[in-house]
């Protein structure tokens, strides 16, 4: 039925940060992804679409061993960041995730100042001095577009912040441990429109220096940010490819009932 | 999240379009029928149509970019909106055609029969309406339209036109009595050469909302 054999598993030559090979994810007896194999180019934006329950967040934890923290999750396959097997036993969780940094769908800034959000993790690192932190700081609110509307008000609480600000603080949070990789859990879904499009504009902006890898239930969302598309169903990945190709012509009829709107 | 009132928006537009084609389809046949039968009561009625085939682009055209702007169409609806509104142009410009067909009696002296025989003209543009039924029914039937079969009468109809070019201009040189009728005959043959080459371009935008792939029909 879903033409798993027709799936991409890389839509261009560029180099693939992660390469995915038959993984799997089971939740106890719930199979929450199955034999996904793919692989995720660097510097690019690439979207993961589908119906809820499809395995598209489990998939985007799998990428910084998030799903670790659940108890009843079980990973097997082969999953490689940059050559290195993320599941091997030496692999340190909190190391690969400063690689490979997550926000949110709901913006969590930390009960703090602006300026202590961002150099959170640059402390748990202990290795700068105070203006080094300071430089980092104010380099990652720049890239994640914020800096200009806070800089009179580093010392005020991070939840002071609008919701649209409080995720730019959160991506600059990300951004500070100097991440090769982004990962968002529908970034934009408790944002407003005009926030939305700040978000959208940022992630575009970030792909120069970072690869991102984006949940989102907005298809449009994911047209206009995204070059590559992976569609999920019931666990399965059924169509990767560039995103221009999987909104105007997918090759899997699956895909084009669910981004036409013809189920789901 | 299925959205069944855009399908139905989207299915009134395919219904507007199969409307303008018939349309342009009438204008065209009845076009041709009134110049080889010098009815001018047709030719004027076929005059006519041309206000409802205007009003039926512009409807169809601002339809199309309502839903592109309100709904987010993507894949085959988002290949068979952009199609539509090149489809719109293709249509009006055979129905146009087929209104200067008609017309071409303007300049035709009142009571002169036919200076000779213009039987390849009605067989040519029975070849085009034959080209744009294959062509509209994929459409009507979101399927892949039959090239070979589009692209089969399109070399007839081009063969066509050069006998009919040929035959006038033979004629034109033997009388120069022959030569304002001659060259109303050939215009009237180039005009329906453009219909098909209009069909052709109408067969490769159908081939991209049927497949996704650019064709192009030579």
């Amino acid at each position: 039925m879903i033409g798993i054999d027709s799936v991409t598993t890389s839509p261009d030559s560029s180099r693939a940060i992660f390469s995915v090979d038959r993984l799997n994810v089971h939740y106890g007896d719930d199979h929450a992804l199955k034999d996904v194999t793919i692989e995720i180019d660097e510097h690019r934006v690439t979207a993961l679409i589908g119906p809820s329950g499809c395995g598209k967040s489990t998939f985007l934890r799998c990428l910084n061993r998030m799903n670790d923290l659940i108890p009843a999750a079980k990973v097997s396959g082969r999953l490689e960041f940059l050559g290195q097997d993320i599941y091997e036993r030496r692999v340190n969780p909190v190391i690969l995730r400063r690689k490979v940094g997550m926000v949110f769908q709901k913006p969590n800034p930390f009960p703090k100042s602006i300026f202590e959000n961002v150099a959170y993790g640059l402390r748990l690192e202990g290795k700068l001095n105070k203006s080094e932190i300071g430089d980092r700081v104010t380099k990652a609110l720049i890239d994640a577009h914020l800096l200009d509307e806070v800089k009179d008000r580093l010392t005020q609480p991070g939840t002071s912040l609008s919701g649209g600000q409080q995720q730019r603080l959160c991506i600059a949070r990300a951004l500070a441990v100097r991440p090769e990789v982004l990962l968002m859990d529908e970034p934009c879904s408790a944002l407003d429109p005009l926030a939305t499009s700040r978000i959208e504009d940022l992630i575009i902006e970030l792909k120069k220096d970072y690869t991102v890898v984006i949940v989102t239930h907005n298809m449009q969302q994911a047209a206009r940010v995204s070059d590559h598309t992976a569609f999920f169903y019931l666990g399965e990945l059924i169509e990767f490819g560039p995103s221009t190709d999987i909104f105007q012509s997918p090759k899997v009829e699956l895909t084009e009932r669910y981004i036409t709107g013809r189920f789901g | 999240m299925t959205r069944n009132e855009f399908h139905n928006q989207l299915s009134d537009l395919t219904a507007r379009l199969d409307d303008m084609a018939t349309l342009a389809k009438s204008m065209l046949r009845d076009g041709v029928q009134a110049f080889e039968n010098l009815d001018r009561d047709l030719a004027k009625d076929v005059d006519s149509r041309k206000e409802m085939l205007a009003e039926l682009d512009e409807e169809i055209e601002a339809t199309a970019l309502n839903l592109l702007a309100l709904q987010g169409p993507m894949a085959s609806d988002l290949r068979r909106i952009g199609a539509t509104l090149k489809l719109i142009s293709y249509l009006n410009r055979i129905g146009r055609y087929g209104r200067d067909i008609g017309n071409a009696l303007n300049r035709w002296p009142e009571g002169q029969p036919h200076a000779f025989e213009i039987v390849d003209i009605p067989d040519m543009a029975e070849k085009v309406l034959n080209m744009l039924d294959l062509a509209l029914k994929a459409f009507r039937e979101k399927s892949e339209p039959d090239v070979a079969a589009i692209t089969r009468l399109e070399d007839q109809v081009d063969t066509m036109r050069r006998r009919i070019w040929d035959s006038c201009l033979v004629q034109m040189l033997e009388s120069s009595r022959y030569i304002e009728p001659g060259a109303l005959y050939m215009m009237i043959a180039r005009y329906l050469e453009r219909c098909g080459d209009n069909v052709c371009k109408m067969t490769e935008k159908l081939v991209y909302v049927a497949t996704g792939q650019r064709i192009i029909v030579k």
